[in-house]
């Protein structure tokens, strides 16, 4: 039978791509190409500290999702449907919220915050770890889900083996599951990075807009648009662009 | 020495086993596919766990389900070849052995040379024929030191023309090693080339113990008279005259009474164009069911008061064709009977 498109599936589908596009069409002309550099040398800050926090909550997702999609994709314990459930929440909920949360708990009188900031004085709102709390926990199901799906994949048997040669379950986890789930375990931490760069909602609720210390480049962009609208859009095209780089990179990884 | 009386029982399967494996003993591991070959040899590496009985290695208790001990398998000395080899694709072939020597790469370089696989000890595994790979997999089960070796089916993924120089290997490797080794196959003569004794496991319990040359003069099933090729029938014996099940009457020289199975060689049967002279006890006339060539003899089917297989030469097989009537004679001394 020959395939074909019926017409109202084929142009509802391309009012669909259209949506998706017409954006970036949009951001590409009212990009102020006479002035990006400029604008981007004015957004170092922003800039420098979008990859530091971006890269360590890449990292803190990285530690803790590994373990977490390990125990999911392996472990035999009881509540394991409630805990792939906590591990989606944050993709599901509004940042605001997730944010408004973070303040709740870990904010000067939240109930963790609260007893750090009396024991080390220590507090997390307009500060950068603050910022990296805020985009680990978005950035941690990411990590977490294809870390799982990685481990799923990787074959049982060939730990069986590891384990009668002589291995410990440390050096099966180590030796054998790791470096064949590594691919997916990039790809993860690939998409979790960008996931944390592009964080905003979490941040500002939680950590602030502070310059230098939590004013990553979503939320310098989002501050530009009020004041200088044009520098919005240059600093917006090197997010897509960023964003487009992960795409192709991580792509590999996820289509077979 | 090897002690196993064990049982294991899941949804869909059941499997008990009882066997002593000596030191100085090769054991082959027979039976048909979904027998449960595998699960002992899972079961003793303690891949599979118990639901009853225990698995012991001289005086140290691997698994006893009644006692709650279960050491997990890297505290049992054991070393499993498994069937697909299943060598390590992110090491090297010198790496995937000192997997098994604590990543001592002298200690595994010793064990590649004492297999003569030195020349490969860099290369990825993926490289590797599958005669190769299987003896890197030996390599490594063996580095381990273990005083238990387990083999699944080590010659599955080796092609046909390989299989003679690598089963050469394989048995020269298992006579040098000073282990209880234990090896599955469902090939006889695998089986025959490699192994001193063999247990038949069939439908999840082991159906016969012996020698190839007590499998083959005296059966205990149709399986392992199919497997070492040999006729086999049942019936009722009066001093040595078997009333086959079934109909037909076979004499043997053994002078056995009551339920008996009675086994013959096929080479043992003769064929004849004319009523046989001389003195066969057993001349029947019957109908050329089948021919089929084996490597250099010809598998001849007769149907008769008897269905019986007779091997002949080439040459002799060139007389008969299909649909033929011709004469069967068997020696007495050539069937052999025993109580079932």
């Amino acid at each position: 039978m020959k395939r074909f498109i019926p017409n109202r599936v084929g142009l509802l589908a391309t009012v669909g791509i259209g949506l998706l596009i017409v954006p970036f069409i949009g951001l590409l002309i009212r990009t102020p190409w006479a002035r990006f550099a400029g604008d981007l040398s004015e957004s170092g800050t922003a800039v420098r500290l979008s990859v530091v926090v971006s890269v360590t909550a890449a990292l803190v997702a990285l530690a803790l999702g590994v373990p977490l999609g390990w125990a999911l994709a392996r472990g035999r314990f009881r509540g394991k449907g409630l805990v792939r459930a906590i591990v989606l929440l944050p993709i599901v909920l509004p940042p605001v919220v997730a944010g408004t949360a973070l303040l709740a708990s870990l904010g000067r009188r939240g109930f963790i915050g609260s007893i750090i900031d009396d024991m080390f004085g220590v507090t997390f709102p307009f500060t950068t770890p603050g910022a990296i709390i805020a985009a680990s926990f978005v950035a941690l199901p990411f990590v977490t889900l294809v870390a799982e799906a990685g481990f799923r994949a990787v074959d049982e048997s060939y730990e069986e083996i590891a384990a009668t040669l002589g291995a410990g379950s440390w050096r099966r986890f180590r030796r054998i599951a790791l470096p064949k789930a590594a691919p997916a375990l990039a790809a993860g931490a690939v998409l979790g990075w960008a996931r944390a760069l592009g964080e905003f909602g979490a941040t500002v609720t939680f950590a602030g807009n502070l310059d230098g210390r939590t004013q990553t480049l979503p939320l310098a962009i989002f501050f530009e648009l009020q004041s200088d609208p044009e520098a919005a859009f240059s600093l917006s095209l090197i997010l897509v662009a960023v964003s487009v780089v992960v795409l192709v990179v991580a792509r590999r990884a996820w289509v077979r | 020495m090897l002690i196993v009386d064990l049982e294991v029982r899941r949804d869909d399967f059941n499997l008990r086993a009882e066997f002593t494996a000596k030191d100085d003993e090769i054991v082959a591991v027979v039976g048909p596919n979904g027998a449960g070959k595998t699960t002992l040899l899972r079961a003793i590496a303690g891949l599979q766990s118990l639901s009853a009985g225990s698995i012991a290695s001289g005086a140290v208790v691997w698994e006893d389900a009644d006692r709650g001990i279960n050491r997990p398998p890297e505290e049992r000395s054991v070393g499993y070849v498994p069937q697909a080899g299943l060598l390590f694709a992110h090491m090297s072939v010198i790496e995937n052995v000192a997997f098994a020597t604590a990543d001592d790469i002298t200690a595994a370089r010793v064990w590649l040379e004492r297999l003569g696989l030195e020349d490969l000890a860099d290369i990825r595994p993926a490289q590797l024929s599958g005669g190769q790979a299987q003896l890197v997999a030996l390599a490594r089960a063996l580095a381990r030191d273990p005083e238990v070796l387990l083999l699944d089916e080590p010659m599955a993924s080796v092609d046909a023309a390989n299989r003679a120089g690598v089963r050469r290997q394989l048995r020269a490797q298992l006579r040098q090693t000073a282990a209880v080794r234990l090896m599955v196959t469902h090939d006889a003569l695998e089986a025959a080339a490699i192994a001193d004794r063999i247990l038949v496991v069939d439908g999840g319990a082991i159906t016969q113990r012996g020698t190839i040359e007590e499998l083959v003069t005296h059966p205990r099933s149709p399986y392992v008279a199919e497997l070492v090729g040999v006729n086999f029938y049942t019936g009722v014996a009066t001093d040595g005259l078997v009333v086959v099940d079934g109909g037909g009457i076979l004499h043997s020289g053994d002078a056995v009474s009551g339920e008996v199975i009675a086994a013959v060689h096929p080479r043992a049967v003769a064929l004849h164009l004319d009523h046989p002279t001389g003195t066969p006890r057993n001349v029947w006339r019957g109908r050329v069911s089948a021919i089929e060539p084996s490597l250099d003899r010809i598998r001849v089917t007769v149907e008769g008061d008897l269905r019986v297989v007779a091997e002949v030469t080439r040459a002799g097989s060139e007389m008969v064709a299909e649909g033929d009537a011709v004469w069967v004679s068997i020696k007495a001394s050539e069937v052999s009977a025993f109580p079932r």
